[in-house]
């Protein structure tokens, strides 16, 4: 071969190859809207120029959105995006469901982690400011508001307390387990206590959060990052009554969630097994093992401390 | 090259003085095998509390403390509210602000006797500023009903 020929194929081979890759796009489409979030203004304005190009059915694509093999990683996030929650089709989901990921995607935004630093790096303008941020704490701040004296919630503890029998010891029975394995620890009563903490969010509540000796020891080591393997947290939530003089009573019990690190089990989810048990009949939530993923999917937000939220304060 | 060695000494030097991260501290309590009887808080006075019991104060909370066949201990622990860094609309307890206790002596066909003692912090004060004394403490105390655990 002759030496022209050789450096032809060297250009060529590169472009016929990007050419042949155009052909196979992912055919990104945009659905209908059919649900879209019903908001002030100011929020819907912020969430289009920051959100929607991934969270909704209105994505903007340029044209080098366009170009394989960078219309692939493109349709990877939108596909993503969209399955996470979409603003499209928003008003489908329970208003439970609306303010939890409306409180999580706050939380993503304050931790740098939303809208993805690759994805502002070359759409400056979806960066968001100081005031758009205030805007959307105010936004959900407004959607929980607190009860004062809620006498449901008093009369639900009341009620609770008087057939439960407050503080009883656990009598014999069953240890459930969620789907994914993690059972229900019942001995947890005799563990270090962590922390205490109190929600003002949409789960306004008030809860104790225990580890086990490997958890409370890495605490007190400061080896939390990664946690120890064999760690077990286990969080206590109580529903809360506020009243206008500040204080937050306990209410009825509401849930146990338990967390427990197991690298080889749990290796696609941080190492982490997570499980929630309702009521005081223990009820493991989660009908399949696929409840693990979105657990840990909001705890990414705490992935600086190896994904647990409630660390006491540092002093 | 002279100017590259120069930059080099100069930034290594300057990194050698930047402080390197804190060590971190981490308040846990040791309860000394007392266990959870109440938690509850106060956004005004950004306190967040646990109330720990001994197993005869545990039974004694079951009668709302009218009743106490043995001696029994209550502890409560009052920290100060910190922000959670990792969720806005949570807060976590910091550093302890105060340690309190309650020891439950029993006493014959009567309501049991209680005797107060702060071990750290400062006495409570009322809203407008005065020194609660020991007896309004206790009752206050022990108006914390106990939470229900499963």
């Amino acid at each position: 071969m002759k030496r022209s020929q050789k450096r032809l194929w060297i250009w060529a081979t590169p472009i016929v190859l990007f050419a042949g890759l155009q052909f196979f796009q992912p055919g990104q489409t945009n659905p209908p809207v059919t649900h879209p979030i019903q908001a002030p203004a100011a929020v819907t304005s912020i969430l289009k120029r920051a959100c929607y190009d991934c969270h909704s059915n209105e994505t903007r694509l340029h044209w080098y959105n366009q170009v394989a093999p960078v219309s692939w990683l493109v349709s990877e996030h939108v596909n993503t995006g969209r399955s996470r929650f979409n603003f499209s089709t928003w008003d489908t989901l329970s208003p439970v469901q609306q303010q939890g990921l409306l409180w999580e995607m706050v939380n993503m935004v304050l931790d740098g982690k939303m809208p993805l630093p690759s994805y502002t790096a070359i759409h400056p303008a979806a960066k968001l400011s100081q005031e758009d941020i205030a805007v959307l704490k105010a936004y959900v701040n407004g959607l929980s508001p607190a009860q004062y004296h809620d006498t449901t919630m008093i009369r639900q503890a009341a009620q609770q307390y008087t057939t439960a029998g407050a503080t009883a010891p656990g009598q014999s029975k069953p240890i459930p387990v969620a789907a994914n394995g993690v059972a229900y620890q019942p001995g947890f009563r005799s563990w270090q206590v962590i922390s205490t903490t109190n929600r003002f969010d949409n789960n306004r509540s008030i809860r104790v959060l225990y580890g086990n000796a490997i958890a409370a020891a890495a605490v007190k080591d400061n080896k939390i990052n990664p946690w120890p393997q064999g760690s077990v947290l286990v969080k206590v939530v109580w529903d809360i009554v506020q009243e206008k003089n500040g204080d937050i009573l306990p209410g009825a019990f509401n849930n146990v969630q338990i967390m427990i690190k197991d690298n080889k089990k749990f290796g696609a989810s941080g190492g982490w097994g997570f499980a929630k048990f309702n009521g005081l009949e223990l009820k493991p939530y989660g009908k399949t093992a696929a409840f693990n993923t979105a657990c840990y999917n909001c705890h990414k937000a705490a992935s600086d401390y190896d994904y647990v939220f409630n660390l006491p304060a540092t002093q | 090259m002279r100017k590259i060695i120069l930059a080099l000494l100069v930034s290594t030097t300057t990194a050698g003085c930047v402080p390197g991260p804190q060590p971190q501290h981490r308040t846990l309590f040791d309860a000394g095998g007392m266990q959870v009887i109440s938690v509850f808080a106060n956004r005004t006075d950004k306190t967040l509390s646990i109330l720990y019991g001994d197993s005869a104060a545990l039974i004694a909370a079951r009668s709302e403390y009218r009743q106490s066949d043995k001696e029994g201990q209550l502890t409560l622990v009052t920290y100060h509210q910190a922000d959670n860094r990792f969720w806005y609309g949570s807060l976590v307890n910091g550093a302890i602000k105060s340690v309190e206790h309650i020891g439950i002596t029993p006493e014959a066909g009567a309501t049991p006797a209680f005797a107060y003692r702060l071990s750290q912090g400062q006495p409570t004060a009322d809203a407008s500023g005065h020194m609660i004394n020991a007896d309004e403490r206790v009752r206050q105390i022990l108006a914390h009903r106990p939470v229900v655990f499963p």
